[in-house]
């Protein structure tokens, strides 16, 4: 494995107008794995803590969220327990990061060129020479056309795709062993999505690199991911191969989304899939999922274990191989 | 200020807010004694503010008279404390004008936007651009300067900090659906804008009382200052300072010096208590605990 | 440039409402200049002289039209020309306000950004306090207190009377600045002086500058830092120092935005301040004007108030477009 995951707890403590405490319990012990050379895809709805099973990992987290428990190792180094430092100096070399918004992500007052160089300086010895015709080269891989001319455009300048594209090209370019996109397609149109989603595809296979891609679209999923982890009320409910978990779903949540289109998996009205996610700030003590459940039982007032299934392993009373 | 003071209601039920913003409460309490000050007055000095006693001309602080006294033998401290009456009286009514004028405009503009809210958003800009000092020195040398000529122009001159935040809350609101669900839910425009978004939008403009209120206290004084507004012997602080400023640098300093202190510190506990409030309010600074 | 467009409008609208508010304010200037021995009939006479007998938007026309020729009348207590009137005190103020912003700015920016980059840590608290303390102190109760302090107790500075110790002669005028000029003529004694009688009242101006631009300043830079970009440049791995400088670069706008808007409103706070030590500069001179009504001077400086500030917005404007890449298209 690339990077374990294991029992990830993400708070948020805030305090209200009458000074008592709250705390939100974003996430409660996200475990999963990434395999070398494999993509994992790690969808639910909104709210579910995707995002923040990124931003956690990576130290990016702001208060008054913080990590309360949890170890992740990548490369034999626990992330979480990294100081600042080293953290920063694994961000942008061995990890790199695609984001949702990329013409809002990148600098708005530095040419592509110069942040391209910039990212390259920070985390290794090169010229500023040798940067440059990296930089040039690697816009080309991404498919960016005239790419000397995109190293002095400035993001404004840049349409949606094509700043998708040169974040794409500034987590690819200092060599990362592991790749994160954080919905990467949001808010592109659909022609410029697939083209986005098979660029990243290409790379990640051609450079046998891991990768993390966070979605909401099932169908994402299905055509470019190997592993699939299905996140709910910051739990990992389910996972496997995306071939057998499609196939045979093992928990009730899995096989609720399987059935609903994707378009209804964006966090919003109380009507989608069964009723709205539990209350962060007064969880279920049971299966989180108990509540929006159809197959809810007693057992379920205990929280049930990770169990393993045939197509991988599922957090549910009802899902053992037994 | 008395919405300020029904903000403040909930905020000294609450426990902690020594704990939570320290600032507040120290702004908050400052504010309290000044109250005392106006409301009890009497009680706390034996001398009247005003009363002339030519046997004891520019005593300096210290044995009968506390702040010692001025040239017209008027006990200093005694005419501090009455000049909170004056300072409340004028910042009060004054706020009250602006947030009269300013949050029905700031509706009505941020509601229906177009061309009317273009033009009186730049005239604001314009308003703001301008020096406030300037601009209120004018209108009441030219209205005349009477108590309530002050209280107005200082209300108007300040209405358009109250229409902008209330309509710039009125946007926000509106960018959320609610305006839409309400005329869904069949409401007329007056209803609209009185009964469901003014609750809303008032919020900010509560906040931004005690924080306007200081600056309506700051011009005051000055006009006053400048020999414009209140005139001597009347004690108002402003009016004070005007006459202490010629012994400043005579060495009959407390004429002019303990007046100024106590506007230093109303202004204090004002702007403290209203960022205060405002950091309270808005959830995006809630510190973590 | 469009706010630019927007502006010119502006100054007459503000020309006008001048006018109207100080011709309905009833002040009747003829009186005063004619004198307590005057006559109905004398003052009639001047009244017509000066065209107050028109109607109001006659007389505002008869003023433009002066305006327009380089006329902006005659001041009723000085009796001089307003023009050369304001232009003769220009320098003192311009002297006096672009020292006290400048050292106010070279306070407050750094200020402000310390105090957001070190949010709910001491420095930031220090900074905050000490700005709403000078955000809560009247400025001519400072001025005066800056006296009483360095003048009075501590006897380190001038009285605050003028722009030069009363025993000097003035320097030969050049800059219209009495440090600049002395120095420019080699009169060490008059650079001196001038120099000591400059210190406190920009001392004044600077600290009634870096109060609310350290609070501004803090604010701007905390969303600056809480923008995507930066986020982003987090999880780049950028390093702390180079992740300051990005949002520092990104805060330039809307500060400079920010100090260019409040230095033309600190064209008020510092008549005040002139009015204290006796500057005799445009702001004294049109403060004294309002107190006493001096109808033609008050006009005249509106105007030039007005007129400072549309310059103000062009120079603000001219930096934006240096600074910001994306400004170009507008």
């Amino acid at each position: 494995m690339l990077l374990t995951v294991e029992d990830l707890h993400t708070r948020f403590i805030t305090r209200d107008l009458d000074d008592r405490v709250r705390v939100a319990e974003a996430l409660n012990g996200v475990s999963f794995g990434v395999g070398e050379g494999r993509i994992l895809g790690l969808v639910g709805e909104s709210g579910a803590g995707k995002s923040l099973t990124v931003t956690s990992l990576l130290g990016l987290l702001r208060p008054p969220a913080r990590v309360t428990a949890g170890r992740a190792l990548f490369e034999g180094r626990d992330l979480l327990a990294l100081s600042e430092a080293a953290l920063s100096e694994i961000r942008g070399s061995r990890i790199g990061l695609i984001v949702q918004s990329p013409r809002s992500a990148l600098d708005p007052l530095a040419r592509i060129g110069a942040q391209l160089v910039r990212v390259q300086r920070v985390h290794r010895r090169i010229s500023e020479a040798d940067a440059r015709s990296r930089a040039e080269a690697m816009l080309v891989s991404v498919g960016i056309p005239d790419p000397r001319r995109r190293l002095e455009a400035w993001p404004h300048e840049l349409s949606g795709g094509m700043a998708q594209r040169v974040v794409i090209a500034l987590a690819l370019i200092n060599e990362p062993h592991l790749l994160i996109a954080d919905e990467p397609t949001t808010g592109l149109d659909v022609t410029v999505q697939a083209q986005i989603l098979d660029l990243l595809h290409e790379q990640v296979r051609r450079r046998r690199i891991g990768a993390i891609v966070i979605t909401h679209d099932l169908g994402v999923v299905a055509q470019y991911c190997d592993d699939v982890a299905v996140m709910f009320a910051g739990q990992v409910m389910e996972q496997g191969a995306v071939a057998e978990v499609f196939a045979r779903p093992a928990h009730p949540y899995t096989r609720a989304l399987l059935a609903s289109v994707p378009e209804r998996l964006v966090l919003g009205t109380g009507k989608m899939l069964g009723g709205p996610p539990p209350d962060l700030y007064a969880l279920p003590r049971g299966c989180l999922y108990g509540q929006r459940c159809a197959h809810a039982a007693a057992q379920c007032a205990a929280p049930p274990p990770m169990s393993a299934t045939q197509s991988g392993a599922a957090r549910c009373h009802f899902a053992g191989l037994a | 200020m008395i919405a300020t003071m029904l903000g403040f209601a909930p905020l000294a039920r609450a426990r902690g807010l020594s704990r939570r913003s320290p600032m507040a409460a120290i702004g908050v309490l400052i504010l309290a004694l000044f109250v005392i000050a106006a409301l009890f007055e009497p009680l706390l000095t034996q001398y009247d503010p005003v009363a002339a006693d030519t046997t004891a001309l520019m005593k300096p602080p210290g044995g009968a008279h506390l702040f010692g006294t001025d040239a017209n033998g008027m006990d200093v401290y005694a005419r501090v404390l009455r000049g909170t009456r004056y300072a409340f009286g004028i910042a009060i009514p004054a706020v009250l004008v602006a947030m009269l004028i300013g949050v029905p405009v700031g509706l009505l503009t941020g509601y229906l936007g177009g061309w009317t809210d273009e033009v009186l958003m730049r005239g604001f800009d314009a308003m703001r651009v301008f020096p406030s000092i300037i601009l209120a020195l004018a209108v009441v040398s030219a209205a005349g300067p009477s108590l309530v000529n002050v209280v107005i122009v200082l209300g108007v001159l300040d209405a358009p900090v109250f229409a902008r935040l209330v309509r710039s809350e009125v946007l926000a609101l509106r960018s959320g659906g609610f305006v839409e669900s309400a005329v869904a839910a069949g409401n007329t425009l007056p209803r609209l804008l009185f009964v469901h978004l003014m609750p809303n939008a008032l919020a900010g403009a509560m906040a931004q009382s005690a924080v306007r209120a200081a600056w309506a206290v700051r011009i005051s004084t000055t006009l006053a200052f400048l020999g414009l507004g209140i005139q001597p012997p009347t004690p108002e602080w402003g009016a004070m300072i005007r006459q202490g400023a010629e012994y400043m640098v005579t060495g009959q300093w407390w004429v002019g010096v303990f007046p100024g202190i106590a506007l230093i510190l109303l202004s204090l506990g004002l702007n403290l208590a209203g960022d205060g409030l405002s950091e309270l309010l808005d959830p995006r600074q809630r510190k973590a605990g | 440039m469009r706010r630019l467009a927007l502006l010119a409008p502006l100054l007459l609208i503000i020309g006008f409402l001048t006018f109207a508010l100080l011709r309905m304010g009833g002040q009747d200037p003829t009186a005063m200049l004619a004198g307590p021995t005057a006559t109905i009939e004398e003052i009639n006479r001047l009244r017509a002289d000066y065209g107050l007998d028109q109607p109001m938007p006659v007389q505002f026309g008869i003023w433009v039209g002066h305006v327009l020729q380089g006329d902006l009348g005659r001041s009723w207590i000085t009796n001089r020309a307003v023009l050369g009137e304001l232009i003769d005190r220009l320098p003192a103020t311009l002297e006096l306000l672009l020292c006290g912003v400048a050292l106010g700015a070279l306070l407050g920016i750094p200020a402000g950004m310390v105090a957001a980059f070190r949010r709910g840590r001491f420095a930031d608290f220090a900074s905050r306090a000490l700005a709403l303390f000078g955000f809560s102190i009247p400025t001519y109760f400072l001025a005066l207190s800056m006296l009483l302090i360095f003048f009075y107790v501590l006897e380190w500075s001038p009285p605050g009377m003028g722009r030069l110790s009363l025993m000097l002669t003035p320097p030969p005028r050049l800059t219209g600045s009495y440090t600049l000029d002395a120095l420019l003529a080699g009169d060490g004694a008059a650079a001196r002086s001038a120099f000591s009688q400059l210190i406190l009242p920009v001392v004044c101006v600077a600290i009634a500058t870096a109060a609310p631009v350290v609070s501004q300043v803090r604010a701007i830079v905390l969303g600056v830092l809480g923008t995507d970009h930066i986020s982003y440049a987090r999880a780049q791995g950028l390093p702390h120092a180079m992740i300051s400088r990005i949002a520092l670069r990104g805060a330039a706008t809307p500060v400079v935005t920010f100090v260019g808007a409040e230095l033309a409103g600190l064209v008020g706070t510092t008549s005040l301040i002139e009015y204290v030590f006796a500057w005799g500069g445009v702001g004294q001179f049109g403060l004294e004007a309002i107190i006493k009504g001096d109808f033609a001077v008050v006009q005249g400086y509106v105007l030039m108030l007005a007129l400072f500030s549309v310059a103000m917005f062009l120079i603000v404007d001219l930096m934006v477009l240096a600074l910001e890449p994306r400004a170009a298209l507008r």
